[in-house]
């Protein structure tokens, strides 16, 4: 299990290093001329060759590549070129915004997912099932943006129940009650296409899991319907549910640039969205870098929780 | 005391006119279609067939454990005279399924949940239905793993089924149906996913523990060799339908029905025959859905005349214990 | 379902496609009062906050949302099976490579590729599709590699070469085939999810641009007048669940007809 973990780690490192390098590239793969977009069209050569200087633009690829590393490594993002602050001090409060909203959205679609699941392959085939999977279907399919702005209209502005946006701040001002209050909203759009993917893996794996052999065998021993249901099934279904689950909060991560922006939820993605629109690469590349990082990580938990679930993977490798 | 009381001389399974359907796109399978036996107290009834005759969807008929698109349509199946298809769902799980009656199953290899321990699977039948703690029953769970013949038990009470061989999950299967002390034990192919050594080992120990129980045995097989060295009784199906029923001396002397005839022939040639000519049973067996009239065997049997197309065979007697459902067995023609 | 589902997708295609010919109004100009509510005047689904005719505008965008799912699918998928195959039948070192690469892209939540390619990109119908092609090609190549080492090992290639067929021959005759097939199936649920979010992009103004009508545009322009005019917002969204669904069930459909054994699943 150790060694499983340990090689799991090692095999990570030459992802980041290519995730490292792409991010890099989004500098040079912009259209355009980058001093154009810090100094304006009218910039006399003099001042564009000292920018260039400045930003080492000069030199060749690999070299600039390393500096960059190197600074990242030591948690420095660069300088944002619209707000001539220092990324990671813009973007790592936002981050965390992001992270609560996300957190916030995966523990609804995994709730609302794997419950909705659960009651259809427990009624499998039924009236209840039909219904239940069908609703989840169309959410599935519905943009995550649309279905953001359907909640404001119901929610907000026709019956006025909950606050569309005004989050400025999570961290000062309102308090725990009204961080809740403006996260209901952002949150439950983000969730639900996703639990209608959780929905629907929970319920092919528990009745692809119901068919086997094994729980026809604890039925014969006497064990009831629900223990089956709730205990043996339930560790068998468990790797597929969870794996969806993980790919579902990266799917989260990206998708929050839409609840965001309609949100104005003070967070990574609307702060990608804008600095996107403003060209602002350095704080795009910090945003991005951040992203695949919290992406990779999950992927990485998920795996790990997997192998430590599953007797085969877990036995077997302690044994080294 | 002079009488024990709880000694019941009748049989401990007596299942009547059973009719076990499956409701398919494209018709009724009439899977078991009125089939009568009795399991006599302390005895072994072999089910012997080709696959799809009946034979393990009237096992677990016996254990209520047919799903849908699966019902079933009539009949009784009496456990010392209580009739189990009377009985909710609850009550069968709580009282009947692993408590009084165990099931070993096929394939071992599919049979025992890759997430749970052995011990934990083993021991479920005590936890359910005495209402031991998991902590409570090991003990007696590592007896009987003992029992069945799993060396080193204590140790491998913690192990995962893919940590076991074929012929050890059979054991540990066998420890599971057998943990309450069932007086009715059924085996459905208990050997047939196992090498030919461990399947001589399994019979074995199986044929100890029903003595040792003082249970009596359901075994269902295609093997007439497990038959021979196994039962008490013989019951042959085929397409749904009981062709032959006797004892296992009636059945292997004076086999009536040309199904059982045929049976009992492939096993004769196989073993005489080394030119590899054997006798087979041509055709493919029936799959009754929607069976047409007449006998369904016909197709495929030798002897076949004017009235197996037109009538259907019923078990009629052709000695004391001895029943066969074949036109030419009707002394009325 | 399914058969409803490709009769609903042939209508949206025939509709849009004669966009031109039946739409009662001009999809660029103004026909009724800002903001109308729908089944009022001239205009069947009420008008947009510029007053031009929704139902004109949603058949209009119906093309480019069709054109955002289905084009960069489709030549992803070419791609794709390109890469796909040549990393699972070549193998060693080169399969090693080419799929390394490709996990690469997977540290990304694909939504996120598509925003940040689209966003670097100058914006326009084109720069939705480039986003969504390179977006996808990661997902479809690996699903194309497995297939194809599964296939390669089948015994029916084998016997193919103990009976002497060029390689050549193993490929297009007997690999091609046996692997086009799933990735197909994959491909066309994809369609509905792509369109989706081209329409996002559009929406965010990384895609197409005012005043071309687009299902995802007119949802954005809707969304400032969500108040007072929400069938801007609704009709178009309804539009692409809609259609989005069709080929989820298309793709279940092909799917059942390919392989028997998934049936009822």
């Amino acid at each position: 299990m150790g060694l499983y973990v340990l090689m799991r780690l090692i095999s990570v490192v030459p992802v980041l290093l290519g995730v490292s390098i792409l991010v890099f590239l989004l500098m040079h793969l912009a259209p355009g001329d980058v001093t154009s977009t810090l100094l304006g069209p009218m910039a006399s050569p003099d001042a564009r060759a000292a920018i260039r200087e400045r930003l080492g633009l000069d030199l060749s690829l690999f070299t600039q590549y390393w500096t960059w590393l190197t600074l990242v490594l030591q948690g420095d993002l660069g300088v944002s070129w619209v707000h001539r602050h220092e990324v990671a001090d813009l973007v790592l409060p936002k981050f965390f915004n992001t992270v609560i909203l996300a957190s916030a959205a995966a523990l609804i679609a995994y709730l609302v997912g794997f419950f909705a699941g659960f009651v259809a392959a427990s009624r499998a085939y039924s009236l209840s099932d039909r219904i239940l999977m069908g609703v989840m279907l169309i959410l599935g399919n519905t943009p995550l943006y649309w279905l953001g702005l359907i909640l404001v209209f119901l929610f907000a502005l026709t019956w006025r129940w909950l606050p569309a946006t005004g989050m400025v701040s999570v961290v000062d001002g309102g308090g725990v009650l009204d961080v809740l209050r403006h996260l209901i909203l952002p949150a439950t759009a983000s969730a639900l296409p996703s639990a209608a993917l959780v929905a629907r893996v929970t319920r092919a794996s528990y009745l692809e899991i119901l068919n086997q052999n094994y729980i026809r065998a604890a039925r014969s021993r006497g064990v009831p319907r629900g223990l089956i249901l709730r205990k043996h099934a339930l560790r068998n279904a468990a790797p597929a549910i969870l794996t969806v689950g993980g790919m579902e909060l990266g799917y989260l991560l990206g998708g929050v640039v839409f609840t965001e922006v309609i949100f104005a939820w003070p967070g990574a993605g609307n702060q990608l969205y804008s600095s996107i629109v403003g060209r602002d690469i350095p704080t795009v590349q910090g945003i991005v870098l951040l992203i695949a990082l919290a992406f990779v990580l999950i992927n990485l938990i998920v795996d790990v929780v997997n192998a430590y679930v599953d007797p085969r993977t877990r036995t077997a490798l302690s044994g080294y | 005391m002079a009488c024990e009381p709880n000694v019941d001389y009748g049989p401990i399974l007596r299942v009547v006119g059973l009719k076990t359907y499956f409701h398919l796109r494209d018709g009724t399978l009439q899977a078991v279609d009125d089939v009568s036996f009795e399991v006599g107290t302390g005895k072994t009834l072999c089910i012997v067939g080709e696959s799809g005759s009946g034979k393990s969807v009237t096992a677990l008929s016996i254990m209520g454990l047919i799903d849908p698109p699966g019902r079933i349509e009539a009949g009784g199946i009496y456990h010392h005279g209580e009739d189990l298809l009377e009985l909710q769902e609850d009550e069968l799980e709580g009282r009947i399924r692993g408590n009084r009656i165990g099931m070993i199953f096929q394939d071992p290899m599919s049979s025992l949940n890759p997430s749970f321990t052995i011990g934990d699977q083993v021991a479920e039948g005590l936890v359910l239905h005495r209402g031991l703690t998991r902590n409570q029953a090991r003990q007696e769970t590592v007896d009987v793993l003992r029992l069945v013949g799993i060396p080193d038990a204590e140790a491998r009470y913690d192990l995962y089924p893919h940590q076991f061989s074929g012929g050890m999950r059979q054991r540990a299967m066998i420890a599971a149906a057998i943990i309450c002390e069932p007086d009715l034990l059924i085996a459905d192919e208990p050997t047939t996913a196992l090498d030919v050594t461990i399947q001589a080992q399994i019979l074995r120990l199986l044929a100890e523990l029903k003595d040792k129980l003082n249970s009596s045995l359901l075994m269902i097989t295609h093997d007439l060799g497990v038959v021979a060295s196994m039962a008490d009784d013989v019951l042959v199906m085929n397409a749904g339908k009981i062709v032959e029923s006797g004892t296992v001396e009636q059945m292997f002397d004076s086999p009536s029905h040309p199904y059982t005839q045929g049976l009992l022939n492939c096993v004769i040639d196989a073993e005489t025959q080394r030119d590899g000519s054997f006798e087979v049973i041509p055709g493919v067996p029936l799959v009754p859905i929607n069976p047409g009239r007449g006998c369904r065997f016909k197709d495929r049997c030798t002897r076949r005349f004017a009235r197996c197309n037109r009538e259907e065979p019923v078990l009629l007697p052709i000695e004391r214990g001895h029943y066969a459902a074949c036109h030419l067995c009707d002394s009325a023609t | 379902m399914s058969l409803v589902a490709v009769s609903f997708i042939f209508l949206v295609v025939l509709l849009c496609l004669l966009a031109p010919y039946i739409s009662p109004h001009d999809p660029f100009e103004a026909v009724a009062r800002r903001n109308t509510a729908p089944l009022t005047g001239n205009v069947f689904l009420g008008a947009d906050v510029d007053g031009r005719d929704i139902l004109t505008r949603l058949l209009w965008g119906g093309r480019i949302s069709l054109i955002t799912g289905v084009i960069p699918t489709v030549l992803a998928t070419a791609v794709s099976l390109l890469i796909g195959m040549s990393a699972g039948y070549v193998g060693g070192w080169f399969d090693q490579l080419l799929m390394r690469s490709l996990d690469i892209f997977f540290a990304f939540p694909l939504v996120l590729v598509a925003i940040v390619v689209a966003g670097v990109l100058t914006p326009g119908l084109f720069t939705v599709m480039i986003a969504i092609f390179i977006a996808l090609i990661p997902y479809i190549a690996r699903l194309v590699r497995t297939t194809t080492l599964s296939v390669k090992t089948q015994p029916f290639i084998e016997a193919a070469r103990a009976s002497g067929a060029r390689e050549s021959v193993i490929i297009f005759r007997y690999l091609l085939p046996n692997t086009v097939a799933p990735v197909t199936v994959y491909a066309t649920t994809l369609i509905g999810m792509m369109m989706v979010l081209g329409s996002a992009l559009s929406f965010l103004g990384l895609g197409v641009q005012p005043p071309t009508a687009d299902w995802g545009l007119m949802i954005s322009e809707g969304r400032t007048v969500l108040r007072r005019a929400p069938h801007a917002t609704i009709f178009p969204g309804i539009m692409i669940v809609l259609v989005a669904l069709a080929f989820g069930f298309i793709g279940d459909g092909l799917r059942d007809a390919m392989d028997p054994r998934l049936r009822s699943r």
